[in-house]
């Protein structure tokens, strides 16, 4: 009987599976958020602009190779021209986990080093768990009909040089430009590479 | 002295942790993966080819990335500066391991690990030269954290006209053995919904028909779900593992390649595959086994389609009919049809037959339902294995114990219910026909048909919806011959004699294969827990046959006592439940000490078949009823017996009364998902697989001819 019992908690464990993973040409998934200025957001509330999400953490090696020479600051200034367009960038570190920021510190990160649209601190996890986001960094493209039109790797040369970001093909603003422009995605999901989102255990 | 080492990097960890803002691990610091450049050999032979390893010592619980790092890190990679005209070939990576952290999967390597390269030297070396080969190696080493690491390496090696194998000679041999082999299987992938399908055949690795464990590591990042649990299964010497596809990907998976990782009691191997995704197939048709394949047709085995799946389990469900447990439930039903066609109009007896297959379908649906929950979560299954389960067969025999006591007119149930005529009556009577369906499932378990071994084994290694047809198939043919009845009742009604007191005594009769049956579960019960849960069992039934008398007391009566009564027949019949649910501990099945026949172990097969000495498998359970009528009738004989005794036949008995993998994987070996099977292996040649109905002349005419005919 024990074993049947188990048969039924295991059937309700897959429909629940603690990642979720959203697909590239549906919609993206809703979800409320509080910025560290304290404003509220939400993905279905930034309908009719284009959304970047990006997920970080200033202890991950992969991350410092695009903050330490303001590299990301400048794709992220290059993609917020493109009109009607937000790039939120995501901190899942658990606390006490790499990366875990107090308001303090991640407001001073955000305002030294960061040009994008807002900064989040997701400790819970739940955000970056719903969007199935696995590395730092992870990036998602969202269309203004809400569409998810790019998933995974922020560029195409897979590694922890700053050296490489300039060889490399940047997917996000590649497809930034291919929506703006109404041109079709080329590359629509790729592998993200990086150091693991230190999600609690 | 590893203490010390890794001190100074849990300081650089804690850095990390307390100044975020892009800490970097300085170059004073001592790094976390000792990387040196080693040869083979200990020089340079001009125009020719050597291979040279990059060999990397980890510090303790970090790990450093394969080719495919899985869901995060990064590839080890090397940037040469090799003298003019030399070339490296592309780095050759052993089979990784799994490195869990948290709900990811990555591929990589601990403690230590050696990438191979081959160079190809510059075309004009001479003697008395040096040759100086450089290089960057870049790796990420994760634990919690990651820490990026660059190595210079060099390495200088003396140009010489023989070269001989160098200090390191026997790390290389050793690290080849962990690279993925050559091997001349055919490999097929296709897709199924959201599942990839790879199949491998014949299992390359010795000793193919007992690997225990596979893992296919993909060389595309995005082609699978990492962490996903893949699902491998036997069928003679083909392996077959299912796993989920990666939901991110956007392009159609075309080429399949990676390393396949088999496991066996013996070894442990790895293996290239690369295969084309064969064009989308119907999830129905089953691809037929390659032609060449050297592998001997085993009756009711693998490879058994789809059609034939679902007709031999619509054979084997009307087959179940005739098992003694279920016959007297259809006996019941067709003796209450001579009533019903009687009293009531046809259209209403052919809907109750409707209700009862319904109650059968939706029975098997929930039983496929388990199953496929089962091997989701990596449970080996087969048929009979609810029969493992002391609970499950306690609960039978309860069961069966008290449908004796109904049909002996001891219990009536529901007699205030089935008012004759009545609205409602017809509703009961629905609902009483849907319940018989899912009785006549519930005492048909225990019964494996002929057939149905295949059928079923095929079904279970389906996707769940051609699980649940097979099931469907087997429960149809289950229903049949009553709905038959129901159609056309004359068939059974004109061989009847008149309705009498016949009847009441022919119900009454069926009560003894029921309790037949039911000591022959207590007595399966006994097996698996001993005296303990005959105890529980025997309990159960003193207390629901006493509590069910009680309530009869005072049935119809209202005052106090009656109602103490009723409360506490209540109580004792849930007693008696719950007693009968809570079985003791199971004993283990010991090996049994025989002169004629030993405990079957992998082991011991193999250990067997390498020494030439011919081998019977026989593969049993006490609540087989098959299986224990082959035993007497056919492998106890003195005749059998002696005939093992003259011809130097080792006789390998395997009990599955109680859950055994290695039985379980010996089953799905020969594609069938319960017991019996009796398989012969002659000295040196391919087993014989003998029917599963035996009699002494059948066991030794098939040792005899065995590996010489078919």
């Amino acid at each position: 009987m024990k074993k049947l019992l188990a048969a039924f908690a295991i059937i309700g464990l897959m429909s629940a599976p603690a990642f979720a993973e959203v697909t590239v040409g549906q919609p993206a998934p809703d979800f409320k958020f509080t910025d560290i200025n304290g404003a509220e957001h939400s993905i279905a509330g930034f309908k009719g602009k284009n959304v970047i999400l990006e997920w970080t953490n200033p202890g991950c090696p992969f991350v410092v190779k695009f903050y330490k020479n303001g590299d990301m600051a400048k794709f992220q200034e290059e993609a917020l021209k493109t009109p009607d367009t937000v790039w939120i960038s995501i901190n899942s570190s658990a606390e006490g986990k790499e990366g875990s920021l107090t308001l303090e510190e991640a407001k001073k990160e955000f305002t030294t080093k960061y040009k994008s649209t807002t900064y989040v601190q997701d400790k819970s996890g739940a955000f970056g768990k719903l969007y199935g986001a696995k590395t730092t960094p992870h990036m998602f493209v969202i269309d203004k009909e809400g569409i998810l039109r790019y998933q995974g790797a922020i560029d195409s040369i897979k590694s922890f040089d700053s050296e490489d970001i300039t060889k490399a093909d940047n997917y996000v603003i590649d497809a930034l430009n291919a929506i703006n422009t109404g041109a079709g995605v080329e590359v629509t999901s790729t592998e993200p590479y990086g150091c693991s989102v230190k999600y609690a255990e | 002295m590893q203490k010390a080492r890794k001190i100074p990097f849990l300081l650089a960890a804690l850095f990390l942790f307390s100044f975020p803002a892009y800490a970097q691990i300085g170059a004073n610091n001592e790094p976390l993966v000792k990387v040196t450049l080693i040869a083979e050999n200990d020089g340079v032979v001009p125009s020719q080819n050597f291979t040279i390893g990059i060999r990397q010592d980890i510090t303790p619980e970090w790990h450093t990335y394969w080719v495919n790092p899985g869901d995060t890190g990064l590839a080890t990679s090397v940037k040469w500066e090799l003298p003019e005209g030399a070339t490296a070939s592309e780095l050759k990576f052993p089979t990784p391991h799994k490195q869990p952290t948290g709900d990811l999967l990555n591929y990589g390597y601990s403690d230590t690990v050696t990438i191979l390269s081959e160079i190809t030297p510059p075309a004009a070396l001479k003697k008395g030269d040096t040759l100086t080969l450089k290089g960057t190696v870049s790796l990420l080493v994760c634990k919690e954290i990651c820490i990026p690491e660059k190595h210079d390496v060099s390495l200088e090696l003396p140009v010489v006209e023989q070269a001989s194998s160098g200090a390191w000679a026997s790390l290389f041999s050793a690290t080849r053995k962990l690279l993925p082999q050559e091997h001349q299987s055919a490999m097929t992938a296709k897709t199924e919904g959201d599942k990839l399908v790879i199949t491998i055949a014949p299992l390359p690795i010795a000793a193919d028909e007992m690997v225990e464990e596979a893992y296919f590591y993909p060389h595309d990042g995005l082609l699978i779900q990492h962490p996903a649990k893949q699902q491998l299964i036997l069928t003679g010497r083909k392996a077959t593992l299912t796993i989920p596809t990666n939901h991110t990907r956007t392009t159609p998976i075309e080429n399949v390649t990676g390393d396949l990782w088999l496991r066996n009691a013996m070894e442990e191997s790895s293996y290239h595959f690369t295969a084309r995704v064969e064009k989308k197939q119907e999830a129905a048709i089953v691809t037929p086994p390659a032609k060449d394949e050297p592998v001997k047709k085993i009756e009711g085995g693998e490879g058994i389609g789809f059609l034939a799946a679902i007709f031999s389990a619509f054979l084997a469900g009307i087959i179940l009919n005739l098992m003694p447990c279920v016959f007297p439930v259809l006996s019941l039903k067709a003796l209450g049809l001579v009533h019903k066609a009687q009293k009531e109009n046809h259209r209403d007896v052919v809907i109750g037959g409707l209700v009862y297959l319904a109650g059968v379908l939706a029975t098997f649906t929930v039983l496929g339902i388990i199953l496929i929950a089962l091997r989701q979560a990596g449970h080996q299954i087969g048929w009979g294995v609810q029969l493992q389960s002391p609970e499950f067969v306690a609960a039978v025999a309860l069961l069966l114990f008290f449908i004796g006591l109904v049909l002996m007119g001891f219990v009536t149930i529901g007699a205030s219910i089935v008012g004759a005529g009545s609205k409602l009556a017809d509703k009961s009577g629905h609902v009483g026909s849907f319940f018989t369906g899912a009785l006549a499932v519930v005492v048909a378990t225990p019964c494996t048909a002929p057939f149905m071994g295949a059928a079923v084994f095929y079904g279970l290694t389906q996707a769940a919806p051609i699980t649940v047809l097979v099931l469907w198939a087997l429960g149809f043919g289950l229903a049949l011959p009553y709905l038959l009845l129901t159609w056309f009742p004359d068939l059974l009604l004109k061989h009847l004699p008149r309705p009498g007191i016949w009847m009441e005594h022919f119900k009454q009769f069926l009560a003894f294969p029921m309790w037949a049956a039911a000591v022959w579960l207590v007595w399966v019960l006994a097996q698996q827990t001993g005296a303990g849960g005959v105890l529980h069992v025997l309990g159960a039934a003193l207390f629901l046959s006493f509590g069910l008398w009680l309530w009869k007391t005072a049935i119809h009566k209202k005052n106090a006592w009656a109602v103490t009564k009723r409360i506490l027949a209540v109580a004792l019949i849930l007693f008696a439940i719950s007693c009968n649910l809570n079985q003791p501990e199971r004993i283990s099945t010991e090996a049994v000490k025989s002169e004629y026949y030993e405990s079957y172990s992998p082991a011991r097969l193999a250990e067997l078949r390498a020494s030439n000495t011919p081998v019977f498998v026989n593969m049993t359970a006490a609540w087989c009823i098959t299986c224990l009528a082959n035993e007497k009738a056919a492998l106890a004989t003195d005749k059998v017996r002696k005939y093992f005794k003259e011809n130097g036949i080792i006789y390998l008995k395997g009990d599955w009364t109680n859950f055994d993998s290695d039985i379980t994987a010996y089953l799905k070996s020969f594609g069938r998902s319960g017991v019996p099977i009796y398989v012969f292996y002659p000295a040196g040649a391919e087993p014989v697989v003998l029917p599963q109905i035996l009699t002494p002349d059948t066991v030794i005419e098939n040792l005899s001819t065995g590996g010489t005919e078919k």
